[in-house]
């Protein structure tokens, strides 16, 4: 657990456009960062890429010391994944799903998927065609948290759900993150849900990671500021002055 | 194998709803096709039938997986990408073994529904099932194309990993299939009968083979961190890669079918051996099912060179026979057949000349040296044995004085051949009832043969023989001044003449019913035929034997050098007998008994000949002792 995730010099682009330029990042185990970053800062790519999913043109990604695309299914069997949007067949009913990703699994925890699926009112029996963006979305969670991964990938997990559904999701994800001692990096440009379940902030900018540590630290770097987009610098200090931190996430 | 069957089964559960309507609709589709062509042709009869339209279905259906092979890859991209496949933990490898074994399961599935609504069909519409032995009877006639089809759909699955969002697969497998099959067809079409000897069984299990390998590594290896373009740069590397074994096989093919090793012909025949008795040429294919080519043969050391491109074989025209210009040292290669082209090549130099050899504008305008051989050697005789030609659109007679006759004469159809004191030609007209024309070179008169009558006639000294069409007639006297036409009874139909023995006499060979023919001579001045007396002879005495004359077009048929023409009477099994008949004495001796089937090539002295035996052999025969040795393939040769 010491090294749970390490990224050097990474570098990708499509097409000639460089989307991620030389990003650095080290995850400290046991802790959630939140990924923070306006749209098109790369959060998303740079999760893909530690998923194997995308092929770095430059620079290294270690997850728990091993390369996810040599060792793609050492590596992901211990990584929860949560995509923006539902990435499974729409024919597919979440029942399915989960008995689809088990045998992928070693450690997946049935119980637990039940329970959890108890617990988000998840209709198991109705495809995801026909599953609001919600409903989906906490079969997605289910389906990264019940086989109780060491590294846990969201990606903009909150976005677009509607308030409800919305706080029922987080509320989930910060027990979850409560319950256990697994490491979280959390993509999202919402500061609200940053300053509610972030330990460590790593903001990203055209590219590459232009401030990186505790949440107070990063918020008291003053002096470096200029090199984070001003809005958002200023929404992220006004949201984080405007809820308070729990004190069990707090640095 | 756990995950494989996963996946194998959510891909029965992602394209079962489509693999549903597709049967519904094609089969009814199929169905209602056949019933309305059945309704207005009827061609709902016989077994061979039912079977065909229970094929039909059957194709059908497997036609099926396809779709099911492009779908396999199109299926997984939901939204925006394929992502699910690539971020679940090593699932590609499972995904793909899933996929094919989907794809495996589904194909035999299909066949087997077709099949089973195709027996229903014709169930329906005909009273009866189409019997298995007679479906299997058409599978058996298209099997390397069942089996090819069926291993092209990996390549199908490959594509559709190489396009974009797995689009259009279907449609660019065939162009890559059809680019492919072009360039090797255009490799194969003019290697004649190539295709027929490369085994379709290779081609396919090649073509399945290297269509898993491509469709693995576009699938497993190209899909890691990668999306369809990483797939299609790995596919095409990996199917490069396999294609150039593939490559090197049909070019070492290609390389034996146009360089052949002279030195073993699967068969072969003899076209002549030149004058002095040093070069033979022999014809003959390198594989069984492959054209044949010429080759020059050194009779003394037995060294074999190839003289034309497989296909291209010696050839000659009405007065300049091949045999002819290979004995003057020359082989006259017909290198096209469409222009008549031709080269010719010095068979002891081996230089070579083209030019057109085109026998509708007879004569051709030959070398110096090979026109000599046309004068002296044409097949084209008069009483006498005085040759005659064709040169600068004239027919040349010579006299027995040694001076030239000339008298104008083109022929405008490409085909002539001597019979006899004459020629039979095709009719210019090409009048129906009168195609054969015929020219008799003792009275110089050019006339239309009678319509009832074959082209096989024989003239002897102005008188023609014509061989009815009618089975039940005998030979025809044919007088060309009056037409008149008188039967000789004593050549029944099927009679055959072996050519002249002289001016006057003509050698038929005469079918008895059940029994060994009879040899006899016939002179038609006096309208009697003598039997020929054969050797009292074991072979003669004791077999079932049927008579041929020797080589070549000759008026006079074979001769030794003592004169003597040659008769050659086989049987069934190997082995024949050479007779040699007297012209003068009409005696008949034993010249040669064999245990292959033997033909004289040549007599490099009276003593000795050189023959083509079993087309297999070249061999050079003691006449004295009958001593045998081989001189072609070399005995050092395997």
């Amino acid at each position: 657990m010491n090294d749970v995730l390490t990224v050097k010099g990474l570098e990708l682009g499509f097409r000639r456009q460089a989307v991620l330029r030389g990003l650095d990042l080290q995850l400290v185990p046991g802790k959630v960062t939140v990924l923070l970053g306006a749209n098109g800062a790369g959060k998303s790519t740079l999760l893909r890429v530690l998923l194997g999913v995308l092929r770095p043109a430059s620079g290294s990604v270690r997850l728990f010391g091993l390369d996810p695309l040599r060792a793609h299914r050492a590596v992901l069997q211990r990584v929860g994944y949560v995509p923006d949007t539902p990435d499974v067949y729409p024919w597919m009913k979440p029942a399915e799903l989960f008995a689809f990703l088990r045998p992928h699994y070693p450690t997946w925890n049935a119980e637990r998927c039940e329970q959890l699926c108890e617990r988000l009112a998840v209709p198991l029996q109705t495809k995801f065609a026909a599953l609001s963006r919600g409903q989906g979305m906490k079969v997605m969670l289910v389906a990264a948290l019940a086989s109780e991964p060491e590294l846990l990938l969201l990606d903009e997990p909150f976005a677009g759900l509607d308030p409800l559904v919305r706080e029922e999701v987080l509320q989930c994800v910060v027990t979850e993150l409560r319950d256990g001692e697994r490491t979280v990096l959390c993509a999202t440009h919402e500061l609200e849900i940053a300053a509610r379940i972030a330990d460590r902030i790593a903001v990203m900018h055209d590219g590459r990671i232009v401030r990186h540590g505790a949440l107070a630290e990063v918020l008291g770097a003053d002096g470096e500021a200029a090199q984070i987009p001003s809005g958002l610098h200023r929404l992220l200090a006004e949201a984080t002055a405007a809820a308070p931190i729990a004190p069990e996430v707090a640095v | 194998m756990n995950l494989a069957l996963a996946w194998c089964g959510k891909e029965w559960r992602a394209q079962r709803g489509f693999l549903l309507g597709y049967a519904g609709l094609m089969f009814a589709t199929v169905a209602a096709v056949l019933t309305l062509v059945h309704w207005h042709h009827g061609f709902l009869q016989g077994e061979s039938c039912l079977a065909a339209v229970v094929l039909v279905f059957s194709a059908t259906g497997a036609v099926g997986c396809v779709f099911a092979a492009a779908n396999a890859v199109r299926g997984e991209r939901v939204g925006r990408d394929d992502q699910l496949w690539r971020r679940l933990p090593g699932a590609l490898l499972p995904a793909f073994a899933g996929k094919v074994l989907f794809i495996a399961l589904l194909l035999p599935a299909l066949l087997l529904a077709g099949f089973v609504v195709g027996q229903i069909y014709v169930a329906a519409m005909s009273r009866g099932f189409a019997s298995v032995p007679a479906i299997a009877d058409h599978v058996d006639f298209y099997p390397d194309l069942c089996a090819t089809g069926c291993s092209l759909l990996p390549w199908v699955f490959a594509v559709a990993c190489w396009m974009p969002g797995a689009r259009l697969a279907i449609g660019a497998t065939a162009l890559l299939v059809a680019g492919l099959a072009t360039a090797v067809a255009g490799l194969l079409a003019p290697a004649r009968g190539l295709a027929d000897t490369l085994s379709g069984t290779t081609l396919w299990s090649w073509t399945l083979g290297l269509g898993l390998a491509v469709a693995g590594v576009s699938c497993v290896f190209g899909r890691r961190g990668g999306s369809h373009a990483r797939s299609a740069k790995l596919g095409a590397a990996t199917a490069i890669v396999g294609l150039v074994p593939c490559a090197a096989w049909l070019g070492s093919w290609l390389l034996a079918y146009w360089r052949p090793d002279a030195q073993r012909l699967a068969y072969f025949n003899g076209a002549g051996v030149t004058a002095d008795g040093r070069y033979a040429v022999i014809q003959g294919p390198a594989q069984y099912r492959w054209p044949p080519f010429a080759v020059r043969l050194d009779l003394q050391t037995g060294a074999a060179t190839q003289l034309s491109a497989p296909g291209e074989r010696t050839t000659g025209s009405c007065d300049l026979s091949a045999e002819a210009a290979i004995r003057a040292g020359f082989a006259v290669i017909l290198s096209d057949v469409a222009t008549r082209a031709v080269r010719v090549v010095e068979l002891a130099s081996l230089t070579s000349s083209a030019m057109t050899l085109d026998e509708r504008h007879m004569p051709v305008d030959l070398p110096a040296a090979l026109a000599a051989v046309r004068r002296s050697m044409s097949p084209l005789r008069q009483p006498g044995n005085l040759p005659a030609w064709f040169e600068g659109g004239e027919l040349c007679l010579q006299m027995a004085d040694g001076t030239v006759a000339r008298e104008p004469l083109v022929l405008r159809q490409g085909f002539c051949r001597p019979v006899g004191h004459g020629f039979v030609h095709l009719n210019a007209d090409r009048q129906p009832g009168a195609a054969w024309h015929g020219y008799d070179l003792a009275t110089r008169r050019r006339f239309a043969l009678p319509g009832d009558v074959t082209s096989r006639c024989v003239a002897v000294a102005g008188t023609w023989l014509l061989w009815p069409q009618a089975s039940d007639r005998p030979w025809l006297h044919f007088d060309p001044s009056t037409r008149e036409k008188t039967p000789i009874p004593a050549l029944p139909n099927g009679s055959d003449s072996l050519g002249l023995l002289d001016d006057a006499t003509a050698v038929f060979v005469i079918p008895r019913r059940n029994q060994t023919p009879v040899l006899g001579l016939y002179q038609p001045q006096s309208d009697e035929l003598v039997d020929l007396k054969l050797p009292a002879h074991p072979f003669v005495q004791n077999e079932r034997w049927y008579a041929a004359r020797g080589r070549g077009d000759a008026v006079y048929g074979q001769r030794d050098p003592r004169g003597r023409m040659l008769l050659y009477l086989s049987r069934q099994k190997p082995g024949n007998l050479i007779v040699a008949v007297d012209p003068v004495t009409h005696a008949c001796k034993v010249l040669l008994e064999t245990a292959l089937m033997t033909q004289i090539l040549a007599f490099p002295n009276a003593d000795e000949a050189v023959c083509c035996e079993d087309n297999r052999f070249v061999v050079r025969y003691d006449l004295r002792s009958g001593a045998r040795t081989v001189i072609y393939p070399r005995p050092d040769q395997p």
